[in-house]
């Protein structure tokens, strides 16, 4: 049985059909991208998946458990958290204070009420951990209004690692980013641990063929293409529809 | 720090922050100022009534009391995010209470205080779960409509008076500790101990993983949904203690001033409680004390030259949200800060 | 009626600016004093219906211009802000008119005399004050007019694409900023009408501006809050609650108003007429 099930969903708004009878099947620690131009329905696959959308037709499920037409905060219990394109941070808050709400929400304390937040160490020190693993250490008590754009997507990027998920599901962890903070952001996407499943919609080409070893080509809601890098790179649909854009895919690789 | 991630030789033990400390810096620091500033204003606010005549005693009761119903205010407005317009019916509710069940029903007053929180906290959840769906603009509607609704309650009901209200409430009996409260100076330490009971127990709140939450849908509760937090019963319950909080309030101003009229539920009232905790600052644990202080003192400071003391208080407030975010405690943090090291930045 | 005039001002700048403006009461007083301030000096009430709602208007857009956008642009938590400054504007503005009207100048009671022709009673089946019927009309009148000018043409375009892409409006090379606050203007300037209209009918006390707001985001909730023609069905609506239950159950009158409005907001947020909220 996959780990991520998603079966002939569909989604339209009005008149406009965004996501067309979409499959995909995830295995445990698989790296999986989905990609496509602007508008392909990426964002909105995504949001379907992590319960923010209600889709029109098909199931979601997760290790056979059914999260269709789940709230997200019950999915996010269920064991699949994501990131958002746009920072989505708790500005005045530290990085510190931050990472251990993320981490409280897996725990069972999350809702007492009369003891004093400083006495879990426990959460303390998880927290410490994501922020070392996403390379925060040293801006770990800092506001985060104060961190560069590149750390916030760090950031953006541990809170849902905070959660302890079984699947992640990142979009476009690197939107925005410089070419020096792309990098640093590959290299911690291709050091998260093996047993969690990762699945990511990018624009950049670094980061997809960086980090992932399965692609979705996704265009006009419908799937154009799927298979390894090599694969999908090779498919000429593909590069009429998507990588004919960029000058050439396989320089960029060589940088990741 | 902004050009540090550009090299990332720092990596996995090139860190000096954490190594020493499994607490934060920030939140201990935070902590002990605290404690230094709790028990000096503690220590003033048992100072006041050996240092000021009779009516300022009462006027400090007041302070206390408003400093009550503003600081649970204050767990929706400053740590949730959350405007509430109704509040009053809350305090209200406690003040309602308090003189239904000592004037009309001649139950003792200790009892009937603690029936009066109780009853003020179940109906503060109940409309809580009912309000706290509504998001923004909306949220704030719907607290003035269930304001609204206790205040048109409390006019009718001719049980209680009606729009004259009710006179003539005792005060709590401590005659068996030899006291004699309607001595204004025996019944400010009343107050003053309920004040304190109460804001013990807002801190532990507000300091607990359940007031974190708070913080965390108050800066992003997007954020919150998708960390699998269900954000609706932690703003449901930080209703209820709010509400419990003010229905305290008012059933310690019902003992204070002898008499209750609904007009104690208008949302005129609100709005003062609303201009006490911002002009106090909401972003600080004690900014709704010292809006309520400053409220009470300049109101009665305006009223002897003028009846229209209302226009100042607009005007501050629109200054205050306008320019001054942080309010009264906010600024004086920024002073304190500057003070203490000229690079330092604020703390909010 | 008069709060349906009230309510399509209040939605107007809610619906295209997302501001609640809890003002809108206070700009209704301005209208209403200023409007009796002419009335004074011309005495006409055609003048004062003319001029009185000019100050509000004028008001309006500078506390947007000046105000309001500029913190707009700065804010963070915009959207409560607003209605905070807003809140603390109206507590201002009642504070001020009772220290000038009632405190200096020492005036009780106050009222706009109706004009000549609007004075009496109408049979009409039954008698019906001419004066009611006339701001019946004009209500309609100007609500269709408001309706016509954002529904209908460029300006309401412009604005509606203001609110949702600044920028592009701005490469069109229009001063959206200009054109909020004509929109806030306007909303005040309606606000203001009502409130010189109310002079006439009613009287001029300091408690009128809170009085109606109330009864005016009843409205604007109903209606679906940004939909002038929410704005009328649910002035229609809260009339007969309001109505009905004085017949039928007159202890439960004001009180059925807030049940009204606290349900729609439970159980339909977005009004009648509303847009759905956005998701994600």
């Amino acid at each position: 049985m996959s780990q991520l099930s998603v079966k002939n969903i569909s989604k339209s708004f009005g008149a406009l059909s965004v996501i067309d009878k979409f499959d995909l099947e995830l295995n445990m620690g698989e790296r999986h991208a989905v990609i496509g131009p602007n508008g392909a329905g990426k964002t909105t696959l995504f949001n379907m998946i992590s319960g923010w959308i209600a889709p029109d037709t098909g199931t979601i499920e997760i290790e056979g458990l059914d999260i269709t037409n789940k709230t997200p905060q019950a999915v996010t219990q269920a064991g699949l958290a994501r990131s958002f394109q746009k920072n989505t941070l708790f500005d005045l808050l530290t990085v510190a204070e931050s990472l251990r709400l993320a981490v409280q929400a897996s725990s069972k304390v999350r809702f007492n009420f009369l003891q004093p937040a400083r006495r879990f160490g426990g959460l303390q020190q998880r927290a410490h951990e994501i922020a070392r693993q996403m390379e925060l250490e040293p801006v770990f008590h800092q506001e985060v209004s104060t961190l560069s754009y590149g750390q916030k997507r760090q950031l953006e990027v541990g809170m849902a690692l905070a959660c302890s998920p079984k699947i992640l599901l990142l979009d476009e962890p690197a939107a925005g980013t410089s070419h020096a903070e792309r990098a640093r952001l590959v290299r911690l996407l291709t050091t998260l641990p093996k047993d969690v499943t990762l699945l990511l919609v990018e624009h950049n080409m670094d980061v997809v063929f960086g980090v992932c070893s399965q692609i979705t080509v996704l265009n006009y809601g419908r799937i154009v293409a799927s298979g390894t890098p090599e694969q999908v790179r090779r498919d000429p649909e593909v590069r009429a529809a998507y990588l004919g854009e960029s000058a050439s895919p396989e320089g960029e690789v060589a940088d990741a | 720090m902004e050009h540090s991630q550009e090299d990332s030789g720092q990596g996995k033990n090139g860190s000096n922050v954490s190594n020493h400390d499994p607490m934060q810096p920030r939140a201990a620091r935070e902590h002990k100022t605290f404690l230094y500033i709790a028990s000096a204003g503690l220590l003033f606010l048992i100072a006041i009534p050996f240092f000021v005549g009779e009516y300022y005693v009462s006027l400090a009761s007041e302070i206390l009391i408003f400093a009550i119903l503003t600081s649970g205010m204050n767990l929706l407005l400053g740590y949730t995010g959350l405007v509430s317009l109704g509040h009053a019916a809350f305090m209200g509710v406690g003040a309602y209470a308090t003189a239904v069940g000592s004037s009309l029903l001649g139950y003792p007053v200790w009892f009937v205080m603690l029936a009066s929180i109780f009853v003020s906290l179940l109906i503060a959840y109940g409309i809580g779960l009912l309000s706290v769906r509504t998001k923004a603009v909306q949220f704030l509607l719907i607290t003035l409509a269930f304001g609204q609704m206790f205040h048109a309650i409390a006019e009718k009901t001719r049980y209680t008076g009606g729009d004259d209200g009710m006179t003539n409430i005792p005060r709590i009996d401590l005659s068996f500790l030899g006291l004699d409260v309607d001595h204004d100076r025996v019944f400010y330490f009343f107050v003053l101990i309920c004040f304190v009971i109460a804001l013990v127990i807002l801190r532990l709140v507000v300091d607990s993983p359940f007031g974190r939450v708070l913080v965390g849908i108050r800066e992003n509760e997007k954020r919150m949904l998708a960390l699998g937090y269900s954000t609706f019963p932690y703003k449901a319950l930080a209703f209820g203690i709010s509400g419990m909080l003010a229905g305290l309030a008012g059933s310690l101003w019902v003992q204070h001033s002898f008499f209750v009229n609904p007009h104690i539920m208008t949302w005129q009232m609100s709005g003062e409680a609303l201009l006490m905790v911002i002009i106090g600052g909401s972003k600080a644990f004690f900014g709704p004390l010292l809006g309520a202080a400053f409220y009470v003192l300049a109101k009665d400071f305006l009223s002897d030259i003028t009846e229209a003391y209302l226009m100042f208080f607009g005007l501050l407030f629109v200054l205050v949200v306008a320019f001054f975010n942080g309010g009264i405690a906010g600024f004086i943090s920024r002073v304190f800060n500057k003070f203490k090291s000229p690079s330092g930045k604020d703390g909010q | 009626m008069l709060i349906f005039l009230m309510a399509v001002g209040l939605t107007v700048i809610f619906g295209l600016m997302d501001i609640l403006n809890l003002a809108h009461g206070a700009f209704y007083m301005v209208g209403a004093y200023f409007g009796y301030v002419v009335f004074q000096t011309t005495d006409s009430f055609w003048i004062s219906l003319a001029i009185g709602p000019l100050l509000a208007m004028s008001l309006g857009f500078l506390l947007q211009y000046f105000v309001l956008q500029p913190l707009i642009d700065r804010g963070r938590t915009a959207h409560l802000d607003m209605a905070l400054l807003t809140f603390g504007l109206l507590f201002f503005t009642i504070g001020l008119f009772d220290l000038i009207f009632f405190e200096t100048l020492g005036l009780t009671f106050m009222s706009i005399d109706k004009p000549a022709g609007l004075g009496s009673y109408i049979d009409i089946g039954i008698l019906y004050p001419t004066y009611r019927l006339f701001v019946i009309a004009l209500g309609l009148v100007v609500a269709l007019a408001v309706w016509l000018l954002l529904d209908r043409t460029v300006i309401g375009a412009v604005v509606r694409a203001g609110v949702d892409d600044r920028e592009m409006v701005r490469a069109m090379g229009v001063n959206i900023y200009v054109v909020f606050a004509c929109v806030f203007a306007l909303g005040c300037w309606l606000a203001g009408l009502a409130g010189v209209v109310a002079g006439a009918g009613l009287s001029i006390d300091i408690n009128m501006g809170v009085q109606i707001l109330i009864p005016t985001l009843v409205v604007v909730v109903l209606g679906g809050l940004g939909s002038v023609k929410g704005c009328f069905f649910g002035a229609l609506i809260v009339g007969m609650t309001e109505t009905l239950s004085q017949a039928y159950v007159p202890a439960l009158a004001l009180f059925a108003t807030y049940i009204l409005l606290a349900a729609m907001l439970i159980f339909r947020p977005q009004g009648f007429f509303g847009r759905a909220p956005k998701t994600v």
